[in-house]
């Protein structure tokens, strides 16, 4: 067999994925290729040295830190104790007064269950970092906003994109109210209504 | 639920006897003792809050690799930055003991180290997965989620790259694996 095998093959060869035919083919023409044998050689051997060389990090003593991480990490992540930062229920006081909705309502539900809340114009400080995020900023790339006389950091996320039937562009977005202390989300849908304004038409707790 | 506490147990011991694998994985992709480790505490946490998602019949270390291999990517995407330590620190202890020393087995090592760690991520897990893993073109594919014949070629790649990092310089240490063929290549 006069058959002349690439790199792709040769690297295939050594870890073994080749079927048992072309295996054969490549036995026979090591044999006979002297530059071929050097290659599959060096590579077994630079192989053998590579795994020796990442090895040592076997032998090391795992860090403390990392098996109590393991062990005594919740397996659920539990539900976050609502909006603790004095700065954050300031701001999402805010929100909700804007919303028109009561705070001790959205507050007494825990985040355990979403809750929609519908007609709901964000206030101005927070509405043009939703527009600016909405009409310019691809799913999953966020801005920022940090609010000028406090320590606040607004940062809005696109999440997912829709389209209705009328041709009207929706996108859902993440809404993260931070402190140096915390950081509280809120979850949006918004609309387009043209010019590079968003309305948001729900915003969901979790 | 007491069945899955006893499988939330079981996991959890799985996952730290899988601890100094996942630090060597990592640290192939960070560079970074430190940084792998944080890689490697990040990926734990939030694959314990997902064990409902591991389906039977996957490995546990392929599925642990996969979510260290996602985070590091994602984390490359948002930083766009490349943690140099590593590579600093051979080159210094390299400049402290100038000239070719082809015998001494830790100078081999920091050059294999240094010569991985300037493969682009995609390759080095390519390859790492498979020529120190041990794992198959098929498994390591599911980890890095991409077809096996991009593995196969990733590694076939790598293994060229690391030929020529290894070689194009004085004092090699190894053969170059630099295969021409004899009747002209594809």
């Amino acid at each position: 067999m006069n058959t002349q095998f690439d790199e792709l093959t040769l690297s295939a060869y050594i870890d073994g994925e080749l079927d048992a035919a072309t295996m054969q083919e490549v036995d026979a023409f090591l044999e006979k290729d002297a530059n071929a044998r050097q290659y599959v050689l060096s590579v077994l051997k630079t192989t053998a040295r590579l795994r020796g060389a990442m090895n040592a990090t076997l032998h090391e003593d795992v860090p403390e830190h990392l098996i109590d991480a393991v062990r005594s990490q919740p397996a659920k992540k539990e539900p976050q104790n609502f909006l603790r930062h004095p700065a954050l229920r300031m701001a999402a006081a805010i929100v909700l007064v804007v919303l028109g909705f009561g705070a001790a309502t959205i507050l007494d539900r825990q985040g355990n269950n979403p809750l929609p809340v519908f007609s709901a114009p964000l206030p101005a400080a927070y509405s043009h970092v939703v527009d600016q995020a909405l009409e310019f900023n691809r799913s999953g790339i966020a801005k920022e906003w940090q609010a000028p006389q406090d320590a606040l950091v607004v940062t809005v996320t696109p999440v997912k994109t829709y389209r209705d039937k009328n041709d009207r562009f929706f996108r859902e977005y993440r809404l993260e109210i931070a402190t140096a202390q915390e950081r509280q989300q809120i979850k949006g849908l918004a609309y387009r209504t043209g010019g590079g304004k968003w309305k948001t038409s729900a915003v969901f707790y979790q | 639920m007491k069945n899955t506490e006893t499988r939330d147990d079981i996991l959890r011991h799985q996952m730290v006897g899988l601890l100094p694998r996942l630090r060597r994985f990592a640290l192939t992709l960070a560079r970074d003792p430190d940084q792998a480790d944080d890689l490697v505490q990040a990926a734990c946490e939030r694959a314990l809050t997902r064990f409902d998602q591991l389906r039977k019949g996957t490995r546990l270390d392929s599925w642990l690799y996969r979510i260290i291999y996602t985070r590091w990517i994602d984390n490359l995407r948002r930083k766009k930055t490349r943690s140099a330590k590593l590579v600093l620190l051979t080159d210094a202890s390299r400049s402290m003991n100038p000239g070719p020393d082809a015998g001494n087995p830790l100078d081999t090592a920091l050059d294999l180290q240094n010569a991985l760690n300037r493969l682009p991520e995609e390759h080095q897990a390519a390859l790492m997965l498979v020529s120190v893993e041990g794992y198959s073109y098929a498994e390591a594919a599911t980890v890095l989620e991409v077809p096996a014949g991009t593995v196969a070629s990733r590694v076939a790649r790598a293994r060229n790259m690391l030929g020529r990092i290894l070689f194009d310089k004085p004092g090699k240490v190894l053969q170059p694996f630099k295969y021409e063929g004899t009747e002209g290549k594809k």
